[in-house]
C-alpha cells in the first residue's frame, strides 16, 4: 500500500474513532481492551483487495500491489493518454486534409471549366456592336443630309466611319488585352490549385499510412486474424466454417 | 487494408459473450469484462416499481430484490426456455416472456460493455455444443435487435479457441444447465465431436437439496439457500473438514454440518462426465486417444468445485486407464474470452455480410 494511501486511511480511522480515557474505561469496569495495530488493518485491507482482484480473475502474486506498480501504472496511463491525444490530433488532421483535398479539387474543376469557356469566348463582341452602330449612324446621316449635295454627304459619312473604325480598333485591342489577362489569371490560379492539391494529397497519403495509429492502446483493434499467427491457416479455415454455419442459420431464419 | 475496412475498424466494438444458464459473461475489445447472474426481474406491482425505480432489473439486483419481483431465468440447458424443442409443455405466453427476458438480458450485457453510441457492435455468442438449430435461431433472434452483427459458435469450442488449443485436446465446460464436452482435432467440431449432458450445476443443486432434506428433515431452507451454500463451499475433497451453515429449525437459527451432502452432490456429476468423455475418446483415432486423454481442459462455472479436476483424473485412471485434467485459468471468463478472440480474428468482410 502506498504511503499516502496508508496515511489517508490512518487519518480517516483517527477521525472516525471515538476517544476515551483509561479512567473512563476503568469506571465502566473494563480491565482489558483489544488493541489493533494499524499495520494489521493495512494487512487486512491489502488482503481484501487481493482477494477481490483474484475473485475477479486478476492474477496477482502474494506481494500484492506495490507502490512501484502503482507508479508504473500511472505512468503508463499518462503515456496512453498522451498517445491517445496524439492519435486524436492525427485523425483530426487527416480529416482536415481530406476536406481540403475535396475543396481544392472542386475549385480546380471550376477554374478549369472557366478557363475553357474563356478560351472559346470571342473578344470582338463589343467591336461588332460598334460596327452595327456605325451602320445605323451612317443610315441616319444619309437620311438627314438627303437635301445636301452628294459629295458633302459622302465626306461626312466617311468622317463618321473613320471615327468609328478607330474606336473599334481601340476597343478590339482593349478587349484582347483583357481577355489575355483573364486567361493568364486563370492559368496561374489553376497552377496554384494543382500544386496545392498535389501537396495535400501527398500529406494525406502519409497520414493514412501512419502505422502507429492502429497500435495505440484503447484505440480500435485491428480486425482480422494476424497473418503472423502460428496457426494462421487452421484458424482461417475454422473461422470460415463458423461464418458459413452462421450464414446457413441466418438463411433458415429468414426463410421462416 | 481497404478504406472500407479501416472505416469499419474505426467504428466497431467486438464482444465475446458467454450466455450461460446461471451466469452471463462478456469480454469486449475495449477491455471491459463483466459477468452477472442470468436473471431478469420485473416489479410485481406499482408499489415495487415505485420503490425500485426501474421497469426491469438484472443479475445481482434481481437476487437482492427477488421478493418484490417476478423473476425470470430465461435460459435453461443453455438455451432460451420454451424455444424450439425446449418447449416441454411451457405455455406460449411464458415462452414469449422468456424470449423477452432473454432479449433484455442480452441488451443489458451489451450495455455493460459500454460501447460508444455510434459504434457497430459485432458479437460472438457461445451456445451449448448440442443446441438445435431452432434453439440457435432463438438465441440469434434475441441478439439481433441490439447487435449489428452476431455469430454463434459452440461454447466449448470458444473456450478451446481462446486458449489456442485447437488440436488433440478435450474441453469440458461445466455450466449450470449443461456440461458440454468437445473434442478438438484441428477442425471445427462436428456433432460427433461434441456431447452435452444435463449433469451440471442445476443437477448438483437439486441433489444437494434432496440430500439435505433427507438427512436434516427438521431444517427449513430453500433451493436458493442450498445453491448459495454450494457456490461458497463446493468441494469433492475427502476430509475437507466440516461445512457449517446456520439455517432455521422451527424458526431458530441452527448450525448444521452439510459437508457430506455437498461432497456427495458435487461428486455425482463425475461418473457422467467421465462416461461422456469415454464416448468421445473411444470414437477417436486409436493412435491419438492417449494424447486426447492426457489433454483434458476443465472450464465453466461448475469447474470451480474444489478438487474436481483431481476427482475426474482419478476416475479416469480407474475407468479409462489414465488421463490428465487441467483446470483453465479464469473459468468464469474463459468462454467469453474465446468468443472475443473469434470475433476479433473474424475477417471484417464476414461481419459486414452478416450485418
Amino acid at each position: 500500500m502506498s504511503r499516502s494511501l496508508a496515511r489517508n486511511i490512518y487519518h480517516l480511522m483517527r477521525g472516525a474513532a471515538r476517544r476515551t480515557t483509561v479512567d473512563e474505561l476503568r469506571k465502566q469496569g473494563r480491565r482489558t481492551v483489544s488493541v489493533l495495530n494499524f499495520r494489521d488493518v493495512q494487512d487486512l485491507i491489502e488482503q481484501a483487495v487481493e482477494n477481490t482482484l483474484k475473485r475477479r480473475g486478476l492474477k496477482l502474486d502474494g506481494r500484492g500491489i506495490h507502490e512501484e506498480v502503482r507508479l508504473e501504472f500511472l505512468a503508463l496511463m499518462r503515456e496512453r493518454d498522451m498517445l491517445r491525444k496524439t492519435v486524436e490530433d492525427l485523425l483530426h488532421e487527416r480529416e482536415r486534409l481530406a476536406e481540403n483535398r475535396e475543396r481544392l479539387d472542386r475549385a480546380l474543376t471550376a477554374t478549369t471549366s472557366e478557363y475553357r469557356s474563356a478560351q472559346k469566348s470571342e473578344v470582338v463582341e463589343e467591336a461588332d456592336e460598334l460596327a452595327a452602330l456605325a451602320a445605323e449612324v451612317e443610315a441616319a446621316l444619309r437620311d438627314t443630309l438627303a437635301d445636301t449635295p452628294a459629295e458633302t454627304t459622302e465626306e461626312a459619312v466617311e468622317l463618321v466611319n473613320e471615327a468609328f473604325a478607330r474606336q473599334r480598333a481601340v476597343t478590339l485591342e482593349r478587349a484582347q488585352t483583357a481577355h489575355e489577362a483573364n486567361l493568364h489569371r486563370l492559368e496561374r490560379r489553376m497552377s496554384r490549385l494543382k500544386s496545392k492539391l498535389s501537396e495535400t494529397e501527398e500529406m494525406l497519403a502519409r497520414a493514412q499510412s501512419e502505422p502507429e495509429l492502429a497500435a495505440i492502446p484503447g484505440q480500435p483493434v485491428a480486425a482480422g486474424l494476424d497473418s503472423a499467427d502460428p496457426a494462421f491457416e487452421t484458424k482461417t479455415e475454422l473461422l470460415s466454417e463458423i461464418f458459413k454455419l452462421n450464414v446457413e442459420l441466418r438463411e433458415m431464419l429468414e426463410k421462416n | 487494408m481497404s478504406k472500407q475496412e479501416q472505416e469499419q475498424e474505426k467504428d466497431a466494438i467486438y464482444i465475446g459473450m458467454d450466455l450461460g444458464t446461471s451466469r452471463t459473461a462478456i469480454a469486449a475489445s475495449n477491455g471491459v469484462r463483466e459477468s452477472l447472474p442470468s436473471l431478469v426481474g420485473y416489479p410485481k406491482d406499482v408499489v415495487s416499481m415505485k420503490l425500485l425505480k426501474r421497469d426491469s432489473l438484472f443479475g445481482d439486483d434481481v437476487v437482492r430484490h427477488r421478493l418484490s419481483l417476478n423473476v425470470f431465468r430465461p435460459l435453461e440447458h443453455g438455451v432460451i426456455k420454451g424455444s424450439g424443442e425446449n418447449k416441454r409443455g411451457i405455455p406460449e405466453d411464458e415462452a414469449d416472456a422468456n424470449m423477452t427476458a432473454a432479449r433484455q438480458l442480452v441488451k443489458h450485457a451489451i450495455a455493460m460493455a459500454r460501447p460508444p453510441a455510434d459504434a457497430l457492435v459485432y458479437c460472438v455468442i457461445g451456445a451449448p455444443a448440442e443446441a438445435s438449430n431452432t434453439n440457435r435461431k432463438a438465441l440469434l433472434e434475441a441478439a439481433r435487435e441490439v447487435i449489428d452483427s452476431v455469430m454463434l459458435c459452440s461454447e466449448p469450442f470458444a473456450v478451446a479457441y481462446g486458449l489456442d488449443v485447437l488440436t488433440d485436446a478435450l474441453v469440458i465446460d461445466i455450466g449450470a444447465g449443461t456440461t458440454d464436452l468437445c473434442r478438438m482435432h484441428g477442425t471445427l467440431p462436428q456433432t460427433e465431436d461434441q456431447v452435452t449432458i444435463d449433469q451440471a450445476g442445476d443437477a448438483i443443486d437439486e441433489l444437494l437439496e434432496e440430500l439435505i432434506r433427507k438427512n436434516h428433515a427438521e431444517v427449513q431452507f430453500s433451493r436458493q439457500m442450498a445453491m448459495e451454500a454450494k457456490e461458497k463451499f463446493a468441494t469433492v475433497r475427502e476430509g475437507a473438514g466440516p461445512i457449517h451453515v446456520t439455517w432455521p429449525v422451527d424458526g431458530k437459527p441452527t448450525k448444521i454440518d452439510i459437508s457430506k451432502e455437498i461432497r456427495e452432490a458435487c461428486l455425482s456429476i463425475v461418473p457422467h462426465i467421465v462416461g461422456a468423455l469415454q464416448k468421445l475418446v473411444s470414437s477417436f483415432d486409436p493412435e491419438f486417444q492417449a494424447t486426447l486423454r492426457g489433454n483434458v481442459l476443465l472450464g465453466g462455472g461448475g469447474s470451480q468445485i474444489r478438487g474436481l479436476s483431481d476427482a475426474i483424473t482419478d476416475y479416469m485412471e480407474e475407468h479409462l486407464g489414465g488421463g490428465k485434467v487441467k483446470q483453465v485459468d479464469e473459468v468464469v471468463y474463459a468462454g467469453a474470452n474465446g468468443a472475443l478472440k473469434i470475433s476479433k480474428d473474424m475477417p471484417p468482410e464476414f461481419w459486414e455480410q452478416l450485418s
